[in-house]
């Protein structure tokens, strides 16, 4: 069972963040660089008329980041992820992310959680949803 | 790759397979930071729970995934694309060598019988062949399922080449 999440205090429905992020020219340079994309879309011109987003920038780490913005989630692990593309992201956007727990699980004595997010362009439309299942701990519940 | 003509998925038929993309796993967050003692990114830790080592998170190898997926599937990725996978087994570790594929399961009819949806079966392969991330991806497609296509993909940017070309 998790020391830093108490499972039994994970109430289901309970909103997360609102988490803000900026999608700079310099976080793209540097997503392209740690995954050795260089699809030119995201640097330079694309189909959508300016540099767009990779569309993984962030996916699954704003799950992460909504957990952590009331719980010790750097011990969590993401077992499971669905992300649902709505539009591209300009680069230079700046994004909002909100999600919920959106349910709590114990199987084969493992905690997890399910984080249902949706991210937001600036001008409130939303580009992405999301739902993650994160494992809490490796550390499994007493039987 | 183009904007909204003559991607792979336009011209994709059941079976065919994605273009692989190859990859040694690096993220960032575990060559420089240093973890708690219970951290599932803790090398010694997650070694004692009968890992081969700290566990790479599931947000970087979806980023893997999704290369190969822009290069299939074009802009429509960005405006329809879904992607689902489950990180299995004993996980994916720092400096891996990877390969993400994948193949065409099904190609369906959107609602609006205008478009069509293309599903395949995804995965990321390590070099001793186990497959630690499985999953299904797809976007929607001009065309509807029945509409004859030119091509079994030899040619198109993000369709791996036909046996004999190879």
């Amino acid at each position: 069972m998790s020391k830093l999440i108490p499972f039994d205090a994970i109430i289901i429905g309970t909103e997360l963040g609102p988490v803000e992020t900026l999608v700079s020219p310099q976080r793209v340079q540097e997503y392209c660089q740690d995954w050795d994309d260089a699809n030119p879309w995201y640097l330079g011109d694309s189909p959508f008329g300016r540099p767009v987003a990779p569309p993984a920038f962030l996916a699954g780490l704003t799950s992460f980041q909504l957990l952590g913005s009331r719980y010790d989630a750097w011990s969590t692990i993401g077992v499971q992820t669905y992300h649902r593309n709505l539009r591209p992201i300009p680069v230079g956007e700046t994004l909002v992310t909100r999600g919920r727990i959106a349910d709590k699980y114990v199987k084969r004595g493992l905690e997890y959680v399910v984080v249902s997010s949706t991210t937001y362009a600036s001008d409130g439309m939303p580009c992405r949803e999301s739902t993650d299942h994160i494992l809490l701990s490796l550390e499994r519940v007493q039987q | 790759m183009t904007a909204g003509t003559g991607t792979a998925a336009e011209h994709a038929r059941v079976g065919d397979q994605l273009e692989t993309c190859e990859k040694v796993v690096y993220q960032r967050a575990l060559a420089e930071r240093e973890f708690s003692a219970e951290s599932i990114h803790n090398d010694d830790y997650t070694r004692r729970q009968g890992y081969p080592g700290a566990l790479v998170s599931a947000y970087v190898l979806c980023g893997y995934m999704t290369e190969p997926l822009v290069r299939f599937f074009g802009s429509s990725w960005f405006t329809s694309g879904e992607i689902s996978l489950r990180f299995i087994g004993t996980g994916v570790q720092q400096h891996d060598s990877v390969r993400c594929g994948g193949s065409v399961r099904e190609i369906v009819p959107d609602s609006d019988h205008l478009h069509r949806r293309v599903l395949l079966d995804i995965w990321i392969e390590k070099a001793n062949g186990l497959r630690p991330v499985v999953g299904t991806a797809s976007a929607i497609v001009p065309g509807s399922p029945g509409q004859p296509v030119s091509s079994t993909g030899s040619g198109h940017p993000g369709l791996a080449p036909p046996e004999s070309a190879k």
